[in-house]
């Protein structure tokens, strides 16, 4: 069963997205109406990409022990494509903090 | 015997057979047999004035000079042996042609499995045409299974009205982030560009919010601190409500999966926060209403069922309805794919649907200031509306709507239909026989009169191609 709910989720969702889009990242988020979708990755949309320059992050917001299929697919992608990073988050985390928090690989 | 009954009878004959009877020879498309012959079992049966005699023995020799196979005694014995007189002759043919058209549509056909068919399943096709007892609605237990939404609170259930609620979500998503970064608003705004800006503009001002449409001037802290407080006003409340309606509307759903029984699917589309009104009013009218109340009907709403994405929802009513014996649509203003497929869907399983059209006011004025009105809208369903016959995707037999004007009349046709109570005449349009239902004066079942759109029809309805070798 989820931890969290669609609707707590899908606020974690919006917040993030407007945060990476203040930190200068490029940003595809499942937001409907509001930004582009972001493309499939291994079968799944992620919830958010944020690209900056040649380097994009994977943001999934988790809802529960659901995703770790999900999830595990998108780390799978991370094998053969060393330009993507995954940062995994929960509703509950600051996500200020979180998206703000410099990449292991490159810096926005 | 005179001309006049013996032509009466040989009219009744051909209907009885599924036959247009001409007027020089009635029999002229069926009879197999010399014409003294045939003569000969019509003067045994109208020997004279007032006079009618059809026993078993007769009848079955009239059926086979007739190219017809022979009738069983039960068949016999149900339609015509009390018939002693040419208007009752008429009225069990009539009391025959009902149940054809009603089970098969279809006469040749109808006659083929009622007439000829051992006891038992004879029977059973009776007794779906008979009135039924209630007993087996009243013996259950009282329908208190789902949980009740507040009625203000139904449409947040919806994907239209949620999708409203989720911008505003966006909105306030957009200010905060504003506001962790005051020292930076009017480059931030840039970074999010003119659109989003502008899309934030639109839905506070559709909650009296006001936000610049361009330009970051008038954007200080305690200005936007201020539009965050009216925003979490707002918001928050409506957000508490709908994650109370939306944790009821799953355990709903998980409800509904698991019903035993389930009677009738109420199909609609809600847009605004009238249709919900209008929509809960009217299903509780329906099943409040004393000719319905006592059957403790199981009754799908779809307004109290929440289920997080589309398809999901979507497999979960298409379900329901399959379960469902009875759809009410509730036609509303205008069509929508939803409510229309299910419409479409309910009649190709072979089942009943009663569409409602408000009567009261008969005049709506949409959204867009087109005027609808709803008498025509109704007369529409009732004689002209494309999907108003569908054929049943097993039998082929082509199921009509019932139209209904109030929440009473909805009710009183539900019990009808239910308990197998309703009234029927047949008339004849336009080339063919019209099964009409007669309070509502609805089309429920057609036989066409073209023998080349029958013929056609039916080797290809039931046709399938050879096995390959």
């Amino acid at each position: 069963m989820p931890l969290y709910t669609r609707l707590e989720h899908d606020e974690a969702v919006h917040r993030c997205a407007f945060m990476l889009v203040a930190q200068g990242y490029d940003v595809r988020a499942r937001i409907d109406g509001w930004f582009d979708a972001p493309d499939y990755i291994n079968g799944y949309r992620p919830d958010i990409v944020a690209r900056s320059g040649n380097h994009s992050i994977i943001f999934e917001v988790k809802k529960g022990e659901v995703d770790w299929p999900k999830i595990s697919a998108f780390e799978h992608y991370l094998t053969d494509h060393q330009d993507f990073e995954i940062r995994v988050l929960t509703p509950e985390d600051d996500l200020r903090v979180v998206s703000a928090t410099p990449s292991l690989h490159a810096s926005p | 015997m005179p001309a006049h009954d013996r032509s009466r009878f040989l009219i009744s004959v051909a209907k009885l057979l599924g036959k247009n009877p001409t007027q020089d020879h009635p029999l002229a498309d069926v009879v197999v047999c010399e014409d003294w012959l045939i003569d000969e079992i019509v003067n045994e049966v109208v020997p004279g004035e007032g006079q009618f005699k059809l026993d078993f023995e007769r009848f079955n020799r009239l059926m086979l000079n007739c190219g017809r196979r022979l009738a069983t005694p039960h068949f016999y014995n149900y339609f015509f042996a009390e018939v002693g007189s040419l208007d009752a002759f008429e009225h069990a043919v009539q009391r025959y042609r009902v149940k054809a058209m009603w089970l098969f549509g279809n006469f040749e056909f109808g006659y083929r499995r009622i007439a000829t068919s051992p006891q038992a399943a004879f029977d059973s096709l009776m007794h779906e045409t008979e009135p039924t007892v209630p007993d087996i609605y009243e013996f259950r237990s009282n329908f208190e299974d789902i949980e009740q939404i507040p009625v203000d609170d139904l449409e947040l259930l919806g994907y239209i009205s949620s999708g409203e609620l989720k911008d505003l979500d966006v909105s306030q998503a957009f200010i905060a982030t504003l506001l962790d970064n005051p020292s930076t608003i009017a480059e931030i705004i840039g970074k999010f560009g003119s659109q989003k800006q502008a899309k934030v503009s639109e839905v506070l001002a559709k909650h009296g919010i006001a936000f610049p449409v361009t330009g970051a001037e008038q954007l200080s802290e305690a200005a936007l601190q201020e539009v965050a407080k009216k925003i979490a006003s707002i918001f928050d409340p409506l957000k508490a409500r709908q994650d109370e309606a939306v944790a009821t509307g799953k355990r709903n759903t998980h409800r509904y999966l698991t019903l035993p029984h389930l009677d009738v699917y109420v199909a609609t589309s809600m847009r605004t926060h009238e249709d919900y009104l209008a929509q809960h009013a009217f299903i509780r009218s329906v099943f409040s209403d004393p000719n319905v109340a006592g059957l403790k009907l199981r009754y799908f709403d779809p307004t109290l069922s929440y289920v997080d994405d589309r398809i999901s929802k979507g497999l979960v009513e298409m379900l329901m309805l399959q379960r469902a014996a009875v759809t009410i649509y509730n036609a509303g203003a205008e069509d929508t794919l939803g409510k229309d497929s299910e419409l479409a869907a309910t009649l190709a399983q072979g089942k009943a649907v009663i569409v409602f059209v408000p009567s009261d006011p008969n005049v709506i004025t949409l959204s867009d200031g087109r005027k609808v009105n709803l008498d025509r809208r109704a007369e529409m369903f009732r004689v002209g509306h494309p999907l108003g016959l569908q054929i049943d995707v097993r039998t082929g037999v082509a199921h009509g709507i019932i139209v209904v004007r109030t929440a009473k009349q909805c009710a009183q046709m539900l019990r009808k239909m239910l308990l197998h109570e309703l009234s029927f005449a047949i008339r004849h349009e336009h080339g063919n026989f019209l099964l009409e239902e007669t309070d509502t004066h609805s089309v429920l079942r057609v036989v066409s009169d073209d023998p080349f759109l029958t013929h056609a029809f039916w080797t290809y309805f039931r046709h399938s191609a050879p096995e390959e070798n």
